[in-house]
């Protein structure tokens, strides 16, 4: 069974002290019940506090409302922060251990504040999610990916992947829908370094394509129901679309519409637009509009079947003859 | 062009892949015309396209889509107002090797924006995958700058199946061309 991923940072802590917990990180996987890596910011399960840090006030606040576990990590009979665990100083190896161990039994309770969707502590954040949060944070920077047996490279600046062997469509769509994955930013010099060594390498806007596809298949939470629109058409030349996908794009790139309007005037199935919808939306390509007028009551209107342009008919020719399934 | 036939231009660079295309999707066996290449410092084909290519799509009931390919030397311009006369769509294609791919798409979508019309264009960037800059977003801005709504796709013209992608493209943008044209000229007639 894979084990559980948490994450651990400090606040406020000195730069020696955090250096230490660092380290003990590293040497203490084989006696905690569950891998722990360090983490910079807030976006985590457990936070190793400074009492006479400001920003302890954040962790503390984040604690109540996202379920951050705070530790008050503290000297001879200094006074901790209220409703935490403690930790003495200097830190050791054995209490080190204990706590993460006490840390996620804890963390497994039912009743404990969730953290808020599209975080990387959310269970069921799977790593298409992730890597499309740190795209749209504006992330450029080269990153390791530890899911399961898989290890490949990430490249955010320029969206792609790689990898020591080839990744075909099933392969990244069970890597895009991994819930259970590191990670780790690397600094440009390695990240060069495994791509030019990588037996291959592909768009990573592909894995993220597949993962919204089939997003409702791995019951992760990615709702799409409001009113859209394309702000540019999906890049047919490295995504795997179907016909039905060109005949939605070429319709959202010109009005912002619900997923039941559209599945209606592609004459497809709700599930089709819907799943259209979610893998366009983890591409970044969607932009969510207003909903005016009937879209906004919910009341179903009658839809108006677009007049049918005069090429209509040699289109369809040209596209039989030329193999385009409709 | 007679009502039995359609035209479709292929523009864009030396080099882009025109001459690829057209014979991609082309039932005859493409005509092309060729000179030596007079630009072996920036290119290294032997050839170039000097008047254009020709290709053509028979459709069973007689129809016919005609594809002409432009020459890709700016030299061969004055020939790009002559092929655009009536022509349904343009397929620009860009070679995302070259040292300045978003001034090759300008020029190549000016020079055919009556044809264009705002919309009726599709844009194939080849060699992406070793040339990932500038991106699909980056092409996407600079049209939008010209106020120009035209989709834009990575493409290996040697693949038969991209360049019926681009094709399909095409239609779909022509479609909703004239689909604009007439809902405002219905609603005209309304007011």
């Amino acid at each position: 069974m894979a084990t559980r991923i948490r994450k651990l940072t400090a606040v406020g802590l000195p730069a020696r002290e955090e250096l230490l917990v660092r380290s003990l990180l590293k040497m203490v996987s084989a006696r905690t019940t569950e891998d722990w890596i360090f983490h910079e910011g807030l976006e985590a399960s457990v936070a190793l506090c400074n009492p006479d840090s400001a920003l302890a006030t954040m962790a503390l606040r984040r604690s109540s409302s996202h379920g951050l576990l705070c530790v008050s990590v503290v000297h001879d009979d200094a006074p901790a922060l209220p409703q935490t665990l403690t930790l003495r100083s200097p830190i050791r190896s054995g209490d080190f251990i204990d706590l993460l161990n006490h840390a996620s039994e804890q963390l497994m309770q039912p009743g404990r504040p969730r953290q808020e969707p599209g975080t990387d502590d959310t269970p069921d954040q799977a790593l298409a999610f992730t890597l499309q949060r740190l795209l749209d944070q504006g992330a450029r920077h080269y990153a390791a990916i530890h899911a399961g047996n898989t290890m490949a490279m990430v490249s955010l600046g320029t969206r792609r992947l790689a990898c020591a062997g080839p990744l075909d469509d099933r392969a990244l769509l069970k890597l895009g829908q991994d819930s259970v994955f590191q990670l780790v930013e690397v600094d440009d010099e390695q990240g060069a370094r495994a791509f030019a060594a990588a037996g291959w390498s592909g768009g990573m806007d592909r894995l993220l394509w597949l993962a919204g596809l089939h997003a409702h298949e791995a019951n992760t939470p990615l709702a799409v129901e409001g009113c859209y629109m394309l702000r540019r058409w999906p890049d047919a030349g490295r995504l795997p679309l179907e016909p039905f996908h060109l005949r939605m794009a070429s319709v959202l790139v010109r009005k912002p519409m619900r997923a039941a309007a559209l599945a209606e005037l592609t004459r497809r199935p709700l599930i089709d637009a819907q799943a259209f919808l979610r893998a366009c939306a983890l591409c970044g390509l969607l932009d969510e509009k207003p909903a005016t007028g009937d879209s906004k009551t919910g009341r179903v209107v009658p839809m108006v079947v677009p007049r049918r342009s005069r090429y209509g008919e040699l289109f369809q020719s040209i596209r039989a003859v030329l193999g385009i399934r409709s | 062009m007679s009502e039995r036939e359609y035209k479709v231009i292929f523009t864009g660079s030396m080099g882009a892949g025109k001459t690829t295309a057209i014979a991609a999707v082309s039932d005859i066996e493409p005509v092309r015309t060729e000179v030596s290449n007079s630009d072996l410092a920036t290119h290294a084909k032997a050839t170039t396209t000097t008047g254009l290519d020709y290709g053509e799509v028979t459709l069973p009931s007689g129809q016919v889509l005609r594809l002409f390919g432009t020459p890709g030397q700016l030299r061969f311009n004055f020939m790009w107002d002559i092929l655009a006369k009536g022509a349904l769509g343009v397929v620009v294609l860009v070679d995302n090797s070259r040292p300045d791919p978003l001034t090759d798409l300008r020029d190549y979508v000016s020079a055919f924006r009556s044809v264009i019309d705002g919309t009726r264009a599709v844009v194939g960037v080849g060699r992406c995958e070793e040339h990932p800059f500038p991106s699909i977003d980056d092409y996407h801005d600079a049209l939008h700058a010209m106020d120009m709504h035209v989709p834009v796709v990575s493409t290996d013209v040697r693949r038969r199946e991209q360049v019926i992608t681009l094709l399909d493209i095409l239609f779909y943008q022509i479609e909703a061309a004239d689909d604009a044209v007439a809902e405002a000229a219905q609603g005209a007639v309304e007011q």
